[in-house]
């Protein structure tokens, strides 16, 4: 049974990649190690060249919201108490579109966004998009949140 | 694009969709193959290929099909496209037939709905997604194509009564057609006063998870005609997958690449068809259709659809006649199959209560598969009244 008192936990054997970068405390994406492209979400080898050495390399966390939505209607019982859940397509300006949380005053085409990898209380990494020069913990204030930001600090 | 002489699409079928089913993906394209047969006259080994569509059918295939339904094929395909598989699969055997690879091909799109394939088929539907885009809400295609609807409201001005336009009118269609699992009539103030589902989108934007199947005959002219079957002409048929992966926010997809090549080989434009059936996911999906199979400028859908009847017998432009998967519900991949079968139905049938009067031709599209941020696959095909 799925247990629906955790976020879900599920990810591909790439993601660790995602959390030990996110470890680190810096924002890291994989980048081309030949044609420098940044990839996201992460595979193995690059869209672009094709070739098969991308490098975790810290990237620009600025991007800017270029879609957004507040969902009200989940496939997963976690979330079912957690409504309006803001979510927002970020253009990053290293280049990739990021599904990201997206903070409740960036929810407008256009806005400015940093975005921020935590592990949520199952380990797994999720980014949030919020206000550049804010503290984003305090961006994101809302029962998801509380459960995310258990160890935000 | 070579054309597609003298291939006959036969038999139509739609079994009535259930919101909820006990019985398996298997049981609705061996139930979809046996109606095929009755409808026909055939018997079962007068079909020697077989193509399926199924999100439910695994662990099973087609493969595993083949020893349920005990027949033996000289030709298999497998059509992992969803909203998209309906025209890939005519397009699939037609190019069988024509070569003499296959006689008589069933194409079958079928899926089941208990109450948690939809939960796991969301959780499970792509590593892109399940990585990147299930964990922030889980809520599903809704998430993204709600974010799609907001930037194509934004980037071209269409109002949520214009989305409403479209669901209305195909409300309109599955009344008169009479099979589809919502059967009452929706108004604008209904449409706009449902609750949020995921903003923009409300409830009647979204379909609901049904179980059901779609499925027809390809085969040549020659043979339906000596069979006596009533057919369809197959005059046109394209798809691309992952178009314009450079677009931030998706607005458009594959079709406008092959459309021009498509109404060439037709030798018909968009102003001949006697209707469209478009993939209706979301409204704002069938408006990018119009659009970018040449119905209107791209950007002016909803202009278009302001001013242009979307009814079956509106005198516009009859727009998914038996009510789409937005009144009827989506069954899996038989949602790719479903503006197909009715194309098909409406040229080959007569007396349908929903009827198009005098279609001599028309098109039918499909779309599939948000492996991330956006569906990749895209189809449609042109089919002619057969005889004619």
């Amino acid at each position: 049974m799925t247990d629906h008192t955790m976020p879900p936990a599920a990810r591909s054997r790439l993601w660790r990649q995602v959390n030990e970068a996110a470890a680190t405390g810096l924002f890291k994406l994989q980048v081309c190690t030949k044609c420098e492209k940044v990839q996201y979400p992460p595979q193995e080898f690059c869209s672009d060249c094709l070739a098969d050495e991308l490098a975790w390399q810290q990237v620009s966390s600025m991007g800017r919201v270029i879609s957004w939505t507040s969902s009200r209607a989940s496939t997963n019982r976690f979330f079912e108490d957690k409504f309006p859940l803001n979510t927002g397509l970020v253009k990053l300006d290293c280049g990739p579109v990021m599904v990201a949380y997206l903070a409740a005053s960036c929810r407008k085409t256009g806005s400015r966004v940093r975005v921020t990898g935590k592990p949520d209380k199952s380990g797994q990494v999720v980014f949030f998009a919020a206000p550049p020069g804010t503290d984003p913990a305090s961006e994101f204030n809302d029962i998801l949140m509380e459960e995310v930001k258990h160890d935000w600090k | 694009m070579q054309p597609y002489n003298d291939i006959a699409l036969v038999a139509p079928t739609s079994l009535p969709y259930e919101r909820r089913s006990e019985r398996s993906a298997a049981w609705f394209t061996g139930t979809a193959f046996a109606r095929m047969l009755d409808r026909t006259g055939l018997q079962k080994h007068d079909i020697d290929g077989l193509a399926i569509a199924s999100f439910t059918l695994a662990p099973d295939s087609v493969v595993s099909m083949t020893e349920y339904l005990d027949i033996s094929p000289g030709w298999l395909e497998q059509i992992p496209m969803g909203g998209a598989s309906g025209p890939v699969a005519v397009r699939r055997a037609a190019r069988a037939v024509q070569a003499g690879d296959a006689n008589i091909v069933a194409c079958i799109g079928a899926d089941t709905a208990s109450s948690d394939t939809f939960v796991d088929l969301v959780r499970n539907f792509s590593r892109f997604s399940t990585d990147a885009v299930y964990p922030y809400g889980a809520g599903g295609p809704n998430t993204i194509f709600a974010m799609i609807t907001r930037n194509y409201m934004e980037k071209y001005g269409a109002e949520r009564e214009d989305f409403g336009r479209v669901c209305i009118a195909q409300r309109e269609n599955a009344l008169a057609a009479g099979t589809a699992v919502f059967n009452k009539p929706l108004s604008m103030e209904d449409y706009l006063n449902a609750r949020p589902i995921s903003e923009p989108l409300h409830l009647f934007d979204c379909v609901m998870p049904v179980a059901g199947a779609e499925g027809f005959l390809v085969m040549t002219v020659t043979r339906a005609e000596s069979l006596g079957l009533p057919y369809a002409r197959l005059l046109a048929a394209g798809e691309r997958h992952n178009a314009w992966s450079d677009d931030d926010v998706h607005f458009r997809a594959g079709w406008r690449l092959y459309r021009d090549q498509m109404y060439e080989l037709a030798q018909l434009g968009p102003a001949d068809m006697g209707f469209l059936q478009t993939y209706d996911d979301y409204p704002v999906i069938s408006m990018i259709q119009m659009e970018d199979l040449g119905f209107c400028e791209k950007g002016r859908a909803a202009e278009f659809v302001r001013t242009r009847p979307l009814t079956w017998n509106g005198g516009g432009l009859p727009h998914n006649t038996c009510g789409g998967q937005l009144s009827a519900g989506q069954a899996g991949a038989a949602g790719g199959f479903l503006g197909t079968v009715e194309a098909i139905r409406q040229l080959t049938e007569t007396g349908l209560t929903n009827q198009v009067a005098g279609a001599k031709a028309g098109m039918a599209s499909g779309y599939g598969m948000v492996n991330y941020d956006r569906c990749l696959c895209s189809s449609a095909v042109i089919l002619g009244r057969g005889g004619e």
